[in-house]
Formats: C-alpha cells, sequence, structure tokens
C-alpha cells in the first residue's frame, strides 16, 4: 500500500534521532514549547522547588535560632533580613517552603486520588453506582469549606501541617471527581471500550489502562488546582493562628510578622517576603493549570497559533490579489 | 435456514427490548429487536443489511455479550451463551467470538501503541508466554492484514495511521486470538471508498483460508453481495427477506428489498421517480412490544389492509430464499 511505503520515509529517522527515553523527554519539553503560560509557570515552580529542596546549602543560618538583632534590615549577610525575634527571613522562607509546599503536594495527592477513584467509578459503572457517589460528591461540594476548616482546625486546636494537609485534601475532591466522572461517561461509549471488554480485559485494568491514561491532562489539571488551594488555604490557617505557630512555614511566618506588629514596627519584609512568595508561587500553578487546560481544550489555546492563522490569511489574500489563485 | 453443515451459532427468535424513558408509575419500552433468527457456519459469512436504526448493531452487540438479549436463544457451538457468563466463561467465550466495530478512530485507545493493541489479546488469552515470541507473533498477525513494514508499525499509535490502517489494526487484534466468529460490524463505512475493497479482500481472505464465520453488518447491499454468501434484510428489528446473496440482491422479493436495491445510484440514470412510490410521511416507526403489523407497512407502495394487523410468518420461496411479507401468503 502507497501509505505505508510513505510512513515508512520518515521512520527511521525519528528512531535515530530519538532513543525511548530521550524521546519521552522530548514529548515532556515539548509541552512547554509554543507554550508561555506553561513555560513561565513551569519555571517559576521549578526555581522555587529547587531552592527549598536544597535549603541547607543555600544559607547557613537555622530558621528557628535567633541569629541577629530583632528586624535587621536587609543587608548582606541577612539577604532578606531578620524579624522580630531575631531569626533570618531568607532562612525561614527556604525552609517553610518545604513544609508548605509538602502540604499542598500530599492535598493535591490526597484529593486526586480520592476524585480518581470517585469520577471514574461512578462514570464507567453508571446506574446505582453513580447516583450514590454522586450524591457524595455534592454533599461535600455544598460545605463551605474554608469555614468547615477553621471549625475543624480551631476544634482539634493548633493542627501540625499533615493534619491541615490531610483535611485540604479530604475536603475538596468533589471539583476534580465531577471532571473525571464525566469525562469518563464520555470515553466509556468511545469502541476502544468496548473493545476491551469484547476481549474479555478485566474491569480494574479497563478502568486503570485503558481509561484512565486518557484522562492525564485533567488529572494533572486538577492535581495543579488543589495544589494551589491548599498552598493558600494552609498559609490562611495558619495566619488565623489555627496552625501549630513553631512550625515554619509560608503562612506561619505571616502569623508571627502580623502577631510581632512588623508592618506597624518598620519591619516591612517579614511581612512582604511570605506574602509575595505566596502570592507568585500560587500565580505559577495557576499559569501551569491553565497551559494544561489548552492542551486539554485546544479552543483556548491563543498566542502564536492566532498570530499564525492570521499570517496564512494574510498570505492568502496577498496571493488572491496577485491573482495567482491557491 | 437449515443446512446440512453445523452451524457454530445459532441465534433463535432473537429478542431485544431497551426503555426508552422511564417514569415513576411506568416505562416505556423499545423493541430493538423481534423474532430475529440465523444461523453462522464455519467458513462463510452472513450479511445484515438494513438502514439506521434497524437493529444490526444491536444483534452483534447481543452475540457478543456486550447488551444482554430480553429472550432468546443464543447457542455457540450448541451451548447457550449466558452459559458463558462466569469470569472464565467469558474468557472462553472471548476466545472465539470477536468483533471489528465500525469506526477505527474510536476503537482503537490513542494512548496505546499498535504493539500493545495487537499483543494484549494474546498475553490476555495466555497465547504466548514469553515476549520474543510474543513480538513475533504480532508482526506475523501485522504481516497478515497488510501492514508492512511490520516492526514500524507496530512502534507507532494510531494517531499516526491512515483509517485503512487503523481497521487493519482493529483486524489484526480481533485476529490475535484465532477466534471462529468475527461479528464485523459496518467494518468500512467509515473508510474512504478507495481503500474499502481492500480491506473487504482481507476479510475474504481470512474467510476462505482460515475458516472463519463473519457475521457482515452493512447499509450497503453491493458490498454485502460480494462478501458473504447468505444475506438477511431487516427493517425495524425485524427480518424481512432472507437466503442466498444472490437471489435477495438479483432476485428481490420484499418491498423494503426493492427500496433498497432501486436506491442504489447507478451513472446515466435518474432514478427518483422510482421511489415515489414509497411514501415518506410515515418515517421509520418506532416499535414497541404491543406493536401490531408489518413495520413497514406505513411506507409500503402495497400495504394491504391485514398489513397493519399482523406479521405474516415466513415463507420460503424457491431455493434458500425466504420472506415475511403478505403479499405471498
Amino acid at each position: 500500500m502507497s501509505q505505508i511505503s510513505l510512513s515508512a520515509k520518515t521512520s527511521p529517522l525519528r528512531r535515530l534521532s530519538f532513543s525511548r527515553v530521550g524521546r519521552r523527554l522530548a514529548r515532556f519539553l515539548s509541552f512547554f514549547q509554543g507554550n508561555p503560560t506553561g513555560a513561565i509557570g513551569g519555571g517559576i515552580m521549578a526555581v522555587v522547588v529547587v531552592a527549598c529542596l536544597t535549603a541547607p546549602w543555600l544559607t547557613e543560618f537555622e530558621p528557628n535560632k535567633r541569629v541577629a538583632r530583632p528586624h535587621v534590615e536587609p543587608n548582606a549577610e541577612h539577604v532578606l533580613g531578620t524579624t522580630r525575634q531575631g531569626r533570618d527571613v531568607y532562612s525561614q522562607l527556604l525552609h517553610g517552603g518545604r513544609t508548605s509546599l509538602a502540604v499542598a503536594f500530599i492535598a493535591g495527592s490526597i484529593a486526586t486520588v480520592i476524585s480518581i477513584l470517585v469520577g471514574i467509578a461512578a462514570g464507567y459503572y453508571g446506574g446505582r453506582v453513580d447516583q450514590w457517589l454522586n450524591f457524595a460528591m455534592n454533599v461535600v461540594l455544598v460545605f463551605p469549606q474554608l469555614p468547615l476548616l477553621i471549625v475543624l482546625a480551631a476544634f482539634l486546636g493548633q493542627v501540625g501541617p499533615t493534619v491541615i494537609a490531610l483535611l485540604i485534601g479530604i475536603t475538596s475532591w468533589p471539583w476534580g471527581a465531577r471532571v473525571i466522572r464525566s469525562q469518563t461517561m464520555a470515553i466509556r461509549q468511545k469502541e476502544f471500550v468496548l473493545a476491551a471488554e469484547c476481549m474479555g480485559e478485566s474491569k480494574l485494568r479497563i478502568l486503570l489502562i485503558e481509561i484512565l491514561p486518557n484522562l492525564t491532562a485533567i488529572v494533572a489539571g486538577s492535581f495543579v488546582g488543589v495544589m494551589m488551594y491548599a498552598l493558600i488555604n494552609e498559609a490562611g490557617l495558619e495566619f488565623l493562628g489555627l496552625g501549630d505557630p513553631t512550625v515554619v512555614t509560608w503562612g506561619t511566618m505571616l502569623y508571627w510578622a502580623q502577631s510581632s506588629a512588623a508592618l506597624y514596627t518598620g519591619g516591612w519584609w517579614e511581612m512582604i517576603v511570605p506574602a509575595v512568595t505566596i502570592a507568585i508561587v500560587g500565580g505559577a500553578m495557576a499559569l501551569i493549570n491553565m497551559s494544561i487546560d489548552q492542551i486539554s481544550n485546544p479552543k483556548l489555546k491563543t498566542g502564536p497559533h492566532l498570530k499564525r492563522w492570521r499570517k496564512l490569511n494574510k498570505a492568502i489574500e496577498a496571493r488572491r490579489q496577485s491573482g495567482g489563485g491557491l | 435456514m437449515t443446512e446440512q453443515k453445523d452451524a457454530i451459532v445459532t441465534v433463535d427468535n432473537l429478542t431485544k427490548d431497551f426503555v426508552v424513558s422511564r417514569s415513576m408509575t411506568r416505562a416505556t419500552w423499545m423493541r430493538a429487536l423481534n423474532e430475529v433468527s440465523f444461523d453462522l457456519y464455519p467458513g462463510e459469512a452472513l450479511a445484515i443489511v438494513g438502514e439506521s436504526g434497524s437493529g444490526k448493531s444491536t444483534s452483534a452487540r447481543i452475540l457478543s455479550q456486550i447488551y444482554n438479549s430480553t429472550g432468546s436463544e443464543v447457542r455457540y457451538k450448541g451451548e447457550p451463551i449466558r452459559d458463558f457468563v462466569k469470569r472464565e466463561g467469558q474468557r472462553e467465550f472471548a476466545r472465539n467470538v470477536q468483533m471489528i466495530f465500525q469506526d477505527p478512530f474510536g476503537s482503537l485507545n490513542p494512548v496505546h501503541r499498535v504493539f500493545y493493541q495487537v499483543a494484549r489479546p494474546l498475553q490476555l488469552h495466555g497465547r504466548s508466554r514469553n515476549k520474543q515470541a510474543l513480538r513475533e507473533r504480532v508482526l506475523e498477525l501485522l504481516e497478515t492484514v497488510g501492514l508492512t513494514p511490520a516492526h514500524e508499525t507496530a512502534d507507532k499509535f494510531p494517531h499516526e495511521l491512515s483509517g485503512g490502517q487503523r481497521q487493519r489494526v482493529a483486524i489484526a487484534r480481533a485476529l490475535a486470538v484465532e477466534p471462529d466468529v468475527i461479528l464485523a460490524d459496518e467494518p468500512i463505512s467509515m473508510l474512504d471508498v478507495s481503500i474499502r475493497l481492500g480491506i473487504l479482500n482481507l476479510m475474504l481472505d481470512l474467510k476462505e483460508q482460515h475458516g472463519i464465520a463473519f457475521l457482515y453488518i452493512t447499509h450497503d447491499i453491493a458490498t454485502a453481495r460480494y462478501f458473504a454468501e447468505r444475506t438477511a434484510v431487516m427493517y425495524v428489528g425485524h427480518m424481512v427477506e432472507w437466503g442466498d446473496s444472490d437471489a435477495v440482491t438479483q432476485n428481490p422479493q420484499h418491498p423494503y428489498t426493492q427500496l433498497l436495491i432501486a436506491a442504489v445510484p447507478e451513472p446515466g440514470e435518474h432514478k427518483s421517480h422510482d421511489l415515489s412510490g414509497y411514501q415518506h410521511k410515515g418515517d421509520i416507526p418506532m416499535w414497541q412490544p404491543d406493536s401490531q403489523g408489518c413495520p413497514f407497512a406505513e411506507r409500503c407502495p402495497h400495504a394491504l389492509p391485514a398489513c397493519r394487523d399482523t406479521m405474516p410468518p415466513a415463507r420460503k420461496l424457491e431455493g434458500n430464499h425466504y420472506v415475511r411479507c403478505h403479499l405471498f401468503e
């Protein structure tokens, strides 16, 4: 057949240029190609995560020890100044980021796992299973989340980061679950699922190997979404004094800055640094989320694609003017 | 339809009802298949011809156990297919009865490579245990269906293939388990006209060389005669005429079959006047379990009063050719 010999020409070239791992990496990087939102968000996140993970090498100060006089202005030794207690803000920022990002990651993972289980089961099985799971989703959805977290945190008393991660994780899965459910219902109708059933595949394999990989973009999107939400809510809870103030996180940094009246006494850096960092990291996650949305829904794509379209149109118009036709 | 050869699948009075809407007090049912009976023989094909909604695909999906039937005896090698419901039985059934779907763009999972799609049934049914043998068997299958060079095709994703190539992969996947029966649900209707014949010839080869029984579902009566020994014409869940393909297509007796044949376009002929007798006012009826008469009565140019009251029994014409119509009572 002619179409086969055609594709045979291109394929060996590709085989030479990429090993299997290389191809994976290329596919991962191609995600960012022509995708400035994703590239910026991913870049910021990569820098922040690496800086937090390598904190002990980037700063000589302990985050929880008095290392200088209170409220030293940013200078060469203390890059971002010190707190009212004489602790180094830069060190707190890096070490606190570890906890804050870990909370976001754990909460995101918990919520994503629950939403995958609930969403796929509801979408695939339908009927009575769907009715009950949908009911559960709606119940969790109508809880006002932040007030619930405040009440729970206050009830448990000065909760540690792990508990906060758990609380956020088990209250924020229904959004993802709803989207996954509706996508599963659409994919369930596809003939490859019927084909797998005809072939005698087990239900579990159909769910995890045939359907789940088709939901990657949606799962990734909801994961990043919950992470962003968890990061901000954790900071909020701790700022309100509901978290454990002895643990260094971006939220407790804000709490201490507030309770030591940093802004009134001129130590603005103690307040500004964690606040701006949370805003930047949250924004980076939002950018990643938007770029994932654009991939799963190409209609949202803008930028270079629109430009290319306009260029194409101009070229066609120019050719028509010169009377050449297409 | 009785013959000397042993049928591999026998379908006797197959009926299927779907719930259309369900309210608090009662449900509305639709009868998708009504008293459908046919047999499949090894190395032979039966074509089921009919328009959309005539129950063609439903019958294939009941045979492949995607749907349960409402009432029937469907037997595979003499055993009711309902006996295959338990896990192991279902595997055994899947090993012998495979399905090819209409849409080659929907029937291959976009996230898996061609190799996976073809290797999976082999692994599942334990045909090839070690990796080397598995790879060789997959390449062999891809070559059987004409996808050469096989080792390159195996590493591709479905979106890198054309529609015809994908349908060949789907056929290779169905072949992998060495089935006795293949249910082909409009396998060529979504393909470009230029590659339809290639797929049909491939299936003809498989039928003749491997002795596979085919159920070939189509709305194109011309390919039915090309591919299948026997043809059954369905209308709204009823078999209205069936028998040897040549007899049914060359000497159609039922008014609906005549309509189908008359609707085939021919060059140099403007045909619309031929179809003027078929009224379009009563479109395709929704058949309900308590509906009466012949479903084609509304559109039939020769409708008799009796047509609206009872569905006539099957009537044997000369040779292997049957029709259900009051005109032949």
